[in-house]
């Protein structure tokens, strides 16, 4: 199930909100708590098993041995070597399944390219949002192990935790240490509730009016692949690309953040403009901050950060962002798409580092937009191959014209969309003043976020073109 | 040994168990796109006489899908605008993708079911008989004559 799809909007949402918010046990705070977990966790089970009926097993088995991983680390905290043997039993494990599911078969390629094998590929499908799921599993060992938050004793919560509906499939990556004191006694208010359903809806037009619309542009302008494209259509469809991923991935970040609230949760910022970013570290703080904040706490300091000496930060630069790349996906070229950002990053730490503040802002704004542009070829084509081709295009490296009538014809459809997208993704509407009249500010934003749901339901009635982009990560 | 750490090792080993049984109940095809597309082809039971194999671009100028987002597609279209038949097979990367696959497909036929309603009435009893199906990790989609035949001869392909 979709956050964008009638079923979710129209069905599931309404009947999970009306059972979450019946006062059932309106008596004792507490025990309406856990009636509310406990319909929460319910309700998020019943929506993974919606798309994975046979991959919820593997979920609720994951939820059940992390669970008691939990207790049996914090009972034997007076026993700091059985709990690390414990601590890394786990780890080892969760990696295992992660790795057995996403990545087997990308191995099993490359052994058969290598050495001319012919290992049979195993049968299996990838569980949607394991990814994101053994992130969080893995988080909460390691914080409990450190000691930084106490295991959870309530089975019911730690799977609402794990497997809770608004962020499961596509994230934010919520950290344990974030989420353990909104578990119980999280604040209701209608005030919340009302600010979630705004930013709900915001991420939904994020998602429906601007993202489908650039994606099926982008689309449309590759359709016949990169041969003959002149530089401006290639730059063309790159710029769209680019404005489709943020928009897709911070549309469904904000229905995530904007579900959560009405549901009483305030999970972490996921993007802050990060293409209003001057310099590529400055982009990764601004963009996915869940997952850039996940491989900091769990894998870069770890290793030793940038605490040992020059080399050995560089070295751990080049296995946090292989890794990150890798995350995204089995192939080579999202480890490519990685090792770029992890090089760009090298470079700006070390021999770049006392020329950078010297450049005006507004170059090495420019700068980083077109090293994420050019990032997101990587990612956007289906091999190294097709990407390297794109770009040649892009830098008119294959001979090819400057620009062409196409070119002309494909901003004529998406120029204004771009240019409302361009304006949204540099916090120009951001930055409009609100009345400060409170009643005419209220009344304004029912009106605005009501044309923009109704907007949305038009574009999800008429267009079938909606895939969600980082679902299959 | 204390109790959640039984708990703990059963979960692992139930999970090891489940792995197994996925990996091995087979529930996705081993069969690639080609292979099951070669197999309805071959045979008399899907004529493409008169259809073209169509490229990945062209797939995605139909359907607005990138053919690279799936494990394979194989598609099948006449020139003719008058030649409603068609055949589509795409082997998913993974179950999420069928669902949103089948919408686009669906909304495919409903669009052409309007078009030929009561103006051409061959090309409408076609399109009434479609075949859409997604199963063991293949999604199939066909508008032809013998439209049963085609989707027991896909079951056993797969």
């Amino acid at each position: 199930m979709v956050f964008s799809s009638a079923v979710f909007l129209f069905i599931f949402l309404p009947a999970v909100l009306l059972l979450y918010f019946l006062p059932v046990c309106f008596w004792n705070r507490r025990l309406e708590d856990h009636r509310r977990n406990l319909v929460l966790c319910a309700a998020s089970l019943i929506f993974y098993a919606w798309g994975e009926p046979v991959y919820i097993i593997l979920m609720l088995l994951s939820i059940g041995f992390n669970f008691n991983v939990g207790l049996d680390i914090e009972r034997c905290s007076d026993d700091p070597k059985t709990k690390k043997r414990i601590l890394i039993a786990a780890v080892v494990f969760d990696l295992m399944l992660l790795g057995f599911f996403k990545y087997s078969n990308f191995l099993i390629g490359n052994v058969n390219g290598l050495f001319s094998a012919d290992i049979p590929l195993i049968k299996i499908s990838l569980p949607v949002g394991i990814s994101f799921y053994t992130f969080q599993i893995l988080s909460y060992v390691v914080d409990v192990y450190r000691g930084q938050v106490k295991a959870q004793h309530n089975i019911v919560s730690f799977a609402m935790y794990i497997s809770m509906f608004p962020q499961l499939i596509a994230g934010p990556i919520v950290q344990y240490s974030d989420i353990e004191k909104q578990l119980f006694g999280r604040r209701h208010t209608p005030e919340k509730f009302l600010d979630g359903v705004f930013v709900f809806i915001r991420g939904l037009g994020k998602k429906v009016i601007f993202a489908n619309a650039i994606g099926a542009a982008h689309t449309e302008i590759l359709s016949g692949g990169t041969e003959g494209l002149s530089a401006a259509t290639a730059w063309l469809a790159a710029i769209c690309y680019t404005m489709q991923i943020y928009f897709d991935f911070g549309g469904y970040s904000d229905m995530a953040i904007g579900l959560g609230r009405m549901f009483g949760f305030e999970f972490m910022q996921n993007f802050n403009f990060p293409y209003t970013a001057t310099s590529i570290k400055d982009f990764w703080k601004r963009w996915h901050i869940s997952l850039s904040g996940w491989f900091r706490d769990y894998v870069y300091i770890p290793l030793g950060g940038s605490r040992r000496g020059t080399s050995r930060t560089i070295l751990n630069l080049a296995i946090v962002w292989s890794l990150t790349g890798l995350w995204h996906g089995a192939a080579w070229n999202f480890v490519a798409w990685g090792v770029f950002y992890g090089f760009l990053l090298i470079l700006e730490k070390y021999p770049l580092a006392g020329i950078l503040p010297k450049i005006p802002v507004w170059i090495r704004h420019i700068t980083t937009m077109i090293i994420v542009i050019v990032g997101w070829v990587f990612f956007s084509c289906e091999s190294i191959g097709e990407a390297f081709d794109l770009l040649g295009a892009m830098f008119l490296l294959k001979g090819n014209a400057a620009s062409d009538a196409q070119w002309v014809y494909y901003f004529r459809g998406c120029g204004f969309p771009l240019l409302l997208m361009s304006l949204s993704a540099f916090g120009v509407f951001a930055g409009i003043p609100k009345p400060r009249n409170k009643y005419l500010s209220a009344v304004g934003s029912v009106c605005v976020y009501g044309a923009v749901m109704a907007l949305c339901v038009v574009c999800l009635v008429s267009d079938t073109y909606n895939p969600f982009l980082y679902f299959r990560f | 040994m204390n109790r959640p750490r039984i708990m703990a090792i059963i979960c692992a080993a139930l999970t090891v168990v489940f792995v197994l049984l996925v990996t091995h109940s087979d529930p996705v095809s081993g069969r690639t796109a080609d292979e099951i597309a070669k197999q309805l082809t071959q045979s008399d039971i899907f004529d493409t006489s008169g259809l073209v194999l169509r490229s990945g671009g062209e797939f995605k100028k139909t359907f607005l899908l990138s053919a690279g987002d799936y494990d394979g597609v194989v598609y099948y279209s006449a020139d003719s605008i008058m030649d409603v038949r068609e055949l589509l097979v795409v082997r998913l990367k993974d179950n999420s993708q069928a669902e949103p696959l089948m919408e686009v497909l669906q909304k495919r036929i409903e669009d052409k079911q309007t078009l030929f309603k009561g103006y051409a009435p061959e090309e409408e009893a076609l399109l009434n008989g479609y075949v859409l199906q997604s199963a063991r990790g293949v999604v199939l989609f066909a508008v032809c004559q013998n439209s049963e035949r085609v989707l027991a001869a896909f079951k056993e392909a797969l």
